[in-house]
């Protein structure tokens, strides 16, 4: 899943004050939390509330979702009908979404609802969203124990643990924020060259534990990527 | 100070026979043998009435549904036809289109109760003899019964009652039942996958199924409507409780709130109360309205969402206050705390435009008279317009 | 085959028992105070090397690679230059390496180094385009190949350093701690000086863990000045073991009022207490020396190895 966070609302509404006709449009793809219909109708109103406390009592807004807002064919097949009168857009993808929706509709304003943050899961009990993938572009999982290193690891170190890990945790503090960034508590993580120590030790792979890793190929990660699909 | 409460034992006429006793769903009403006496524990009791309608000796007082109000509402109404629904149950459109079909759907007087176990035999008589001409009963499923056995106890009454009715010769569909349950629908061409219900629900009634759709186990669902507050996409409904039957009933209120702010009331508060946590009588709509207040009714406070409360909002409402049971008296088991948590993530995003004082929720059991009242004025005085 | 670059290294193949000190510049230009420590260090005749520290803890701090050079021209002490990855790239990693062999320092000792959360400049980017292995592996190329990692050629004569790296005998379970000396021998490392250790025991049962692995090991000890200090190491610093009967002992002495008897009692303790410490790692052939860390406490540098070493 593609993590989302919500943005600030007077940011929100920094961005959409200067119109009067906005449509706020859903993804129903794989943000997590999901912003399908639901999302996109209470941003609507949100955003026409805070308008009218802000002075702005002709601000509309419309709500609509799409399937995919990273596809342009979706994109410009199920939105254009809907764009009449409308003179800006505020997307609730992630980043990809808003950008999508620039390149199909280059004559219409388009905004973003969220920040991006991660690729990653939710943990449904605790609700907390957890980083798991970097998309480094060569995946080490196979090495590791299917542990990501890239992801876990502060460091995203090839030949962990460091000197840092402690009774199996790391020394770098976890924190988790609310919506304005402030930290609400610290978690104490598990260090991830521990927890594949262990896992590789269990499946008597240490081999892959003592090998040495060369540096990374960081061509390979750099932006922006490409890729050509046959 | 503690309110009065709504269930009470009359001493003086209690024949000490304990059934009252005996049958509590809850175990609330004990009897000592050594005293002779018969207490209910209110803690436990959840004002389900069953002790109430089973009272041989009439020493059993309940606040809500007292039968002379009861039959004193229908013979008022003049009708035929009478259906008596307990609130967590639905009349499903073949159900209608068969009451269309026999001339009953013009000609209805229609009341909801919370669990009809509470309804005596004598009112159904009393009823009858006021001129009635058919009772139709229509108790939950089964296993469904918010008050565990409330259910089958008035099945098994109304038979008896059938019984009782065709000895002295009235026609046999002078009273029927039809058992049914309020349950969600899934629309599966709006539903994305995300799972949010199916790791919500509390009967896991939900299971994603490919190609990545919510299906619904009807047998295991309970009406609560968890799943509708989570959804994001608004592809689950619930039977009775539709998403835009509840914007509507909202929209509905437009015409109330200019009125009632012309005469000088204010604030206007739109209460989303809990079905199990309020019971108005004599109760015949799913909203009513009083003075600067409407009341807008939902099976459980788990199924309250943003969109009614920002909606409620928009249309002229300056307070939003949700009802909810009391910890540990939840009728799904923690539909009050999903509801908490619903409304603190809400009020996070109205405190963002400040709004946040305007939306709160508040726990609250009908077994003490008036604590809904002294909620509701609590949070009237928090509100500065 | 190791060469030796360095007198410290000299002295290991030459079959020496080694000590080396450390040294912590600040966040500061002057250097006088480091200078004046490297300058007790050095009138011991006893330090072969000491370690100049970089960023140590992640708080910014004066070149360690200026204060490496400095140190070495004013004082003539040999230094081990210690070089971090957290904060350079493989191009800072190789210029700066470049830069230290042009000015004559001899031993380079490499870290992962302590993340940039930790230290005084939080939001900083950290880098770690490398880590402390991988950086073994870029020197070991410089050195013996004459290559960057990525196999460019060095022009002219080669670099010539000694390759250190660090090590954790505190680590739970040591098999990890071996797994991680041994990938870091097979890529290049020559010497490695290790964490703080108090518990002789601890420092034993490492030495006897790597004694297969080829390369020189120089146990890390830190006489504390005060008891402030080994209480903190007990408290603060999560997998240091502190002998309980060491703590109660430098308490008592801290409790004397009077301040000389106290700094006098201080020093005979750590003496004591270092000297059979030392004694008993010394026997074990894996280990090829102390690393003394006594920051800011040079002074008992000398006598505790004048005592070990004239007994």
């Amino acid at each position: 899943m593609i993590i989302v966070k919500e943005k600030p609302l007077n940011e929100i509404l920094g961005f959409l004050l200067p119109y009067e006709s906005v449509l706020v449009v859903g993804c129903d793809g794989c943000t997590q939390p999901p912003r399908g219909l639901r999302e996109a109708m209470t941003y609507a109103m949100l955003i026409e509330m805070g308008a009218k406390l802000k002075g702005k009592t002709n601000l509309k807004c419309r709500a609509t979702t799409i399937p995919m807002q990273c596809d342009n064919h979706i994109c410009s097949t199920t939105l254009t009908p809907q764009l009449e009168g409308i003179n800006a857009i505020l997307s609730l993808a992630c980043g990809v979404g808003v950008q999508t929706l620039v390149e199909v509709f280059p004559e219409i304003p388009v905004y973003p609802g969220q920040n991006t943050v991660f690729i990653g899961s939710q943990e449904r009990e605790g609700g907390i969203m957890h980083e798991k993938c970097k998309a480094c572009g060569e995946c080490l999982l196979g090495e590791t124990g299917g542990i990501c290193p890239i992801t876990n690891c502060p460091k995203g170190i090839l030949n962990g643990p460091c000197g840092g890990c402690v009774d199996g945790k790391c020394e770098v503090p976890f924190e988790v924020r609310d919506e304005t960034g402030k930290v609400i508590k610290t978690i104490a993580k598990d260090c991830a060259w521990y927890l594949i120590y262990q896992r590789l030790k269990k499946l008597n792979r240490l081999d892959l534990f003592r090998k040495y890793r060369p540096p990374r190929n960081r061509v390979i990660s750099s932006s922006p990527r490409l890729l050509e699909v046959v | 100070m503690l309110n009065e409460r709504s269930v009470k034992i009359r001493d003086e006429y209690c024949s000490r026979c304990i059934i009252c006793s005996s049958i509590c769903p809850f175990e609330a009403i004990s009897f000592n043998r050594e005293s002779g006496e018969v207490a209910l524990d209110i803690e436990k009791c959840q004002v389900c009435g069953i002790c109430f309608s089973a009272c041989p000796s009439s020493s059993i007082e309940i606040a809500y549904y007292k039968v002379a109000l009861l039959s004193e509402h229908v013979e008022k109404m003049r009708k035929n036809n009478l259906v008596l629904m307990c609130r967590g149950a639905i009349i499903r459109p073949e159900l209608r289109e068969s009451l269309r079909k026999n001339g009953a759907l013009d000609d209805w007087a229609q009341l909801y109760v919370p669990c009809v176990s509470r309804i005596p035999p004598e009112f159904l008589l009393k009823v009858i003899e006021a001129g009635v001409k058919r009772i139709l009963i229509i108790p939950c499923e089964d296993n469904k019964c918010r008050f565990k056995v409330g259910s089958n106890i008035s099945v098994s009454r109304f038979l008896l009652l059938q019984k009782l009715l065709s000895q002295i010769g009235l026609n046999s569909d002078a009273l029927s039942f039809v058992r049914s349950s309020i349950k969600a629908y899934i629309n599966k061409y709006r539903c994305i996958g995300c799972g949010n219900c199916a790791y919500t629900c509390p009967n896991s009634a939900i299971k994603i199924m490919p190609p990545g759709v919510a299906q619904l186990d009807e047998a295991s669902c309970s009406g609560c409507g968890a799943c509708v507050a989570v959804c994001p996409s608004l592809a689950i409904n619930l039977e009775g409780f539709e998403n835009n039957l509840i914007l509507e009933t909202i929209s509905k209120h437009r015409s109330f709130i200019s009125e009632a702010k012309s005469r000088g009331y204010g604030p206007m508060i739109a209460v989303f109360y809990c079905q199990w946590a309020n019971f108005p009588t004599p109760d015949t709509h799913r909203s009513y309205v009083r003075e600067n207040i409407a009341f807008f009714e939902i099976p459980c406070s788990s199924m309250i969402n943003p969109l009614y409360v920002l909606h409620a909002f928009s249309e002229g409402f300056d307070g939003v206050l949700i009802l909810a049971c009391k910890k540990g008296e939840c009728k799904f088991e923690r539909g009050n705390e999903l509801a908490e948590r619903h409304i603190i993530a809400l009020k996070s995003l109205l405190r963002q435009v400040n709004l946040e004082n305007r939306l709160e929720i508040c726990f609250a059991s009908p077994k003490y008279l008036g604590e809904i009242d002294d909620q509701i004025k609590l949070f009237m005085s928090k509100i500065h317009l | 085959m190791v060469q030796a670059f360095s007198n410290l290294m000299k002295n290991i193949l030459d079959g020496k028992f080694v000590y080396t000190g450390e040294l912590e510049p600040h966040k500061a230009i002057d250097l006088s105070e480091v200078i004046s420590w490297a300058k007790t260090l050095k009138e011991t005749g006893r330090i072969v090397a000491a370690n100049v520290t970089d960023n140590p803890k992640s708080l910014g701090a004066i070149s360690s690679l200026v204060a490496s050079y400095v140190i070495q021209r004013e004082t003539g002490l040999e230094v081990i230059y210690q070089l971090r990855c957290s904060d350079r790239n493989r191009l800072a990693l190789v210029s700066d390496l470049l830069g230290a062999a042009a000015l004559g320092i001899r031993n380079v000792l490499a870290l992962t180094g302590d993340h940039t959360r930790q230290g005084d400049m939080p939001t900083a980017m950290p880098v770690y385009d490398l880590d402390g292995t991988q950086l073994v592996d870029l020197m070991h190329r410089m050195v013996y190949e004459g290559r960057d990692i990525d196999g460019n050629e060095i022009h002219g004569p080669r670099p010539q350093f000694n390759i250190g790296a660090a090590a954790n005998p505190n680590f739970k379970p040591l098999e990890v701690e071996v797994l991680k000396i041994e990938r870091k021998a097979e890529v290049g490392a020559e010497f490695f000086q290790t964490q703080v250790v108090f518990d002789v025991n601890v420092a034993l049962d490492f030495l006897d863990a790597v004694r297969h692995i080829d390369a020189a090991f120089l146990i890390g000890i830190f006489p504390p000045r005060s008891y402030g200090q080994a209480e903190y190491f007990a408290k603060h610093v999560p997998g240091v073991q502190v002998p309980a009967e060491f703590l109660d002992n430098l308490k008592k002495i801290s409790e004397i009022s009077d301040k000389k008897e106290r700094r006098k009692r201080f020093d005979e303790y750590n003496i004591e207490y270092f000297f059979d410490f030392i004694r008993a790692v010394k026997k074990k052939p894996s280990c090829k020396g102390i690393h003394i860390m006594a920051v800011g406490y040079p002074e008992v540098v000398g006598p505790l190895i004048e005592r070990v070493e004239g007994a």
